[in-house]
This record gives structure tokens, C-alpha cells and sequence, in this order.
């Protein structure tokens, strides 16, 4: 599994085979205000990369993560 | 009153504080009382020979205490609050020993103004790391 697929499972307390593109917080109870700080903090460590507020707002679902990890460079197949 | 009021742009990823505090038999006691643990291990040295520990010792959670006056008083101060700390308990906590506080900006993440703090307790004496974690506070500014 990759590194961004870990982060989820590790913050969310999901399954890694569970962390799917159409993962959201309206499907995932445990990706709440706080969880998705530290997902945006875990990410930026784990990927050595930055959001904009409006990058971070704009995220509607973990397909929408890859392509944003994915646009500044990250890998994420790592 | 806290003795800092940081803003976000004043935190650099590196900066250090620390202070030290001395774990008195009072303090112990006192956070039985507050925390309503009575646990005989931090309050009666007959039982507390018994264990592993040989002696009492204070609660390990005196440690969420110091690192809640580290946040709140201290980086950031009044300009934070706190979203998250996880702690490990790496050593006991001697009573009559003194400690060190010691905190240290690991990340900031801009588009959040968060920091994440690296928290830990050290023995003054033996220089050992008692406990160790991080926490993730929030700026308001």
C-alpha cells in the first residue's frame, strides 16, 4: 500500500483496502475537523510539500488528495 | 497570564523552550486530589515497595499537565490552542526529583497555522528522557 494510503488508514482508523478515491468525510465519520488537520500535517511531513488554505478547502474526497499530493510533485505510488 | 503571545509568523520550525519543575510529595498528593487517581502506587510507599518500581512514583499524566503549561504559557502561549498530544511514558517520574520541560517547533503547516510541537520531560539529574511526544496546536493568528 502506498505512503498516502498508510496516512488515511493510520489517522482514520480504516483499513488500508477501505481507503478508496471515493472516501469522503460525508462517508468516513472518523475524517472530522481535527482528523483533517492532522492528515494535511502528516502529509506535508510525509511528502516534504505545502497546501494553500484555499488547496486544503478544496479537497472533497481522497481521489482529490492524489491528484493535489500528485500536483506538487509528491509520489504517490511511494 | 501567559508569558507568550505568538503569532504564527514569529514561530520558526527549531525554536526551543524549556523550564523545570520540581515534583514535590505536595504536587503528587495534589494531583490525586484533582485527578481523583488514588492509585496506592503514587501514594503509599508500602505498597509501592512491592512493585517493580521499588518506591512511589507520580502520575505519569503529571506529564500532560506540564506539557498543557508549555503550550499555554508558553510557545505559543495565549496565541494557540491545542488540537492533539500523544504522550509515552519512557521512565518513571521520581518524586523529589526535578525535571526539565522542554518543547521544540518540528513543522508549521501555513495553510492551517498549525505547529507541531515535539514535548518532553527529562530528568534534571541523570539527563534521562522520562517522557516523550508531540502535540499539534492551532494559532489563531
Amino acid at each position: 500500500m502506498s505512503k498516502l494510503t498508510h496516512i488515511f488508514s493510520s489517522v482514520l482508523g480504516i483499513e488500508e483496502s477501505k481507503i478508496v478515491p471515493e472516501l469522503s468525510p460525508q462517508n468516513a465519520s472518523s475524517w472530522d475537523s481535527i482528523n483533517a488537520i492532522i492528515l494535511v500535517t502528516e502529509i506535508e511531513k510525509a511528502f516534504g510539500i505545502s497546501f494553500t488554505y484555499d488547496e486544503v478547502m478544496g479537497v472533497k474526497n481522497f481521489a482529490d488528495v492524489i491528484r493535489l499530493v500528485e500536483s506538487k510533485g509528491g509520489d504517490t505510488n511511494a | 497570564m501567559p508569558k507568550s503571545h505568538l503569532r504564527f509568523a514569529d514561530i520558526a520550525v527549531g525554536d526551543q523552550f524549556n523550564f523545570d519543575f520540581e515534583i514535590t510529595d505536595a504536587f503528587v498528593r495534589e494531583f490525586s486530589v484533582i485527578s481523583g487517581d488514588y492509585n496506592p502506587l503514587h501514594l503509599d510507599q508500602t505498597y509501592a515497595s512491592s512493585t517493580k518500581f521499588s518506591r512511589r512514583i507520580a502520575h505519569g499524566m503529571t506529564a500532560g499537565v506540564l506539557f498543557s503549561r508549555l503550550i499555554g504559557m508558553h510557545i505559543p502561549g495565549s496565541g494557540g490552542f491545542y488540537l492533539s498530544q500523544n504522550i509515552v511514558f519512557r521512565e518513571p517520574i521520581k518524586i523529589g526529583s526535578s525535571v526539565k520541560v522542554y518543547g521544540k517547533v518540528l513543522q508549521k503547516v501555513e495553510a492551517l497555522k498549525t505547529l507541531t510541537i515535539l514535548t518532553q520531560l527529562q530528568a534534571n539529574n541523570s539527563k534521562k528522557l522520562l517522557v516523550d511526544g508531540s502535540a499539534i496546536v492551532q494559532m489563531f493568528e
